[in-house]
């Protein structure tokens, strides 16, 4: 075998290895922590619903992006590893956060009233419909993942 | 006389209708599950709007997009290839506990029940019915149901059977408060 054609082989196989281990990464790979990532939006709570109620098909800019709002806290809503904090300002939709499991211990001692700054994932948007308000359950934007920032 | 009669008959059934207790919770969990012989794949969703009311009507409504799974490349596929999520971002169920007379909701234990209705999910909703169970505790109910979804049903296409089975088993969990 020449010299040219075990370098050949050699690299060939490296660029194997290198291409099985990128997948091997990919497939494996976390999601990625929020706490990690910058905000793709910063604003207030009032702000961040009222542009919900303008224009609730114009909110698609939300998608999968990094929202950090500040505003009270009107609910907590305690699960085994997993607290939900709502911020309400009495509007007609609420924002309902699920916080990440990592960040519990400080969203279980938050208290209603409190002014908070949370990052966290947009999810979605719930409407306020006849079915929901019979409930007397208002229209929610949904986030997740979300970490207190001060 | 037959005006009179409704009218009786239109404010008996409002008083009923005011009467009603109501259950809801916004922090409902589904989880499903796939087992195949290459892999199996487990999602978590905890952020599920349930409403319960005393007359057995049921309302579930369900952000796909709530979907957590460990591995992120799954989690896209789920939402890109698999549910569409941007298209169809919420999954419905909409129906009634049709034994509801089982059922004592000023009485603590697990009742057995059957809830029947409208299921949507990828856009496509079907008529279904299913077994699962109350559990009354205090003021709190916590509706329980294990169940199978057949990905063709709903026009969920997968190429990938050896890895996802087209059949996947549904957890529902959602602790109701009174309202």
């Amino acid at each position: 075998m020449s010299r040219r054609t075990t370098y050949l082989i050699v690299l060939l196989l490296s660029i194997g290895v290198a291409a099985a281990c990128l997948v091997y990464y990919k497939y494996n790979e976390k999601n990625p922590d929020v706490a990690d990532l910058k905000p793709d939006f910063t604003l207030s709570s009032t702000d961040f619903i009222t542009s919900f109620e303008k224009d609730s098909a114009g909110v698609k800019k939300y998608n999968d992006k990094v929202i950090q709002l500040t505003g009270k806290v009107s609910q907590t809503i305690p699960g085994d590893s997993i607290t939900t904090v709502v911020i309400d300002d009495e509007k007609t939709l609420n924002i309902s956060i699920e916080m990440a499991s990592k960040n519990n211990d400080l969203a279980k001692n938050l208290k209603v009233g409190d002014n908070v700054t949370i990052k966290a994932l947009y999810v979605d948007y719930i409407a306020a419909d006849p079915l929901l308000a019979s409930f007397g359950e208002k229209g929610s934007i949904k986030l997740k993942k979300g970490y207190i920032v001060k | 006389m037959k005006n009179l009669f409704l009218a009786v008959a239109f404010i008996v059934s409002l008083g009923y209708a005011q009467n009603e207790t109501k259950y809801k919770t916004s922090t409902g969990s589904i989880s499903f599950f796939s087992s195949t012989t290459l892999e199996d794949i487990k999602a978590n969703n905890n952020q599920v709007t349930a409403l319960l009311s005393s007359s057995g009507a049921v309302a579930v409504i369900v952000s796909i997009k709530s979907f957590e799974f460990d591995k992120s490349l799954m989690q896209t596929h789920f939402n890109e290839n698999y549910m569409e999520s941007d298209k169809f971002p919420k999954s419905t169920f909409d129906g009634k506990i049709t034994n509801m007379a089982d059922v004592k909701l000023n009485t603590n234990g697990t009742y057995s029940v059957t809830v029947a209705g409208k299921l949507t999910i990828h856009g496509v909703t079907k008529e279904v019915s299913e077994k699962g169970t109350v559990e009354v505790s205090g003021t709190n109910i916590t509706i329980k149901a294990k169940f199978k979804v057949k990905l063709p049903d709903y026009n969920i296409k997968n190429d990938k059977t050896n890895n996802i089975s087209n059949e996947i088993e549904v957890t529902v969990n959602c602790k109701l408060a009174k309202v």
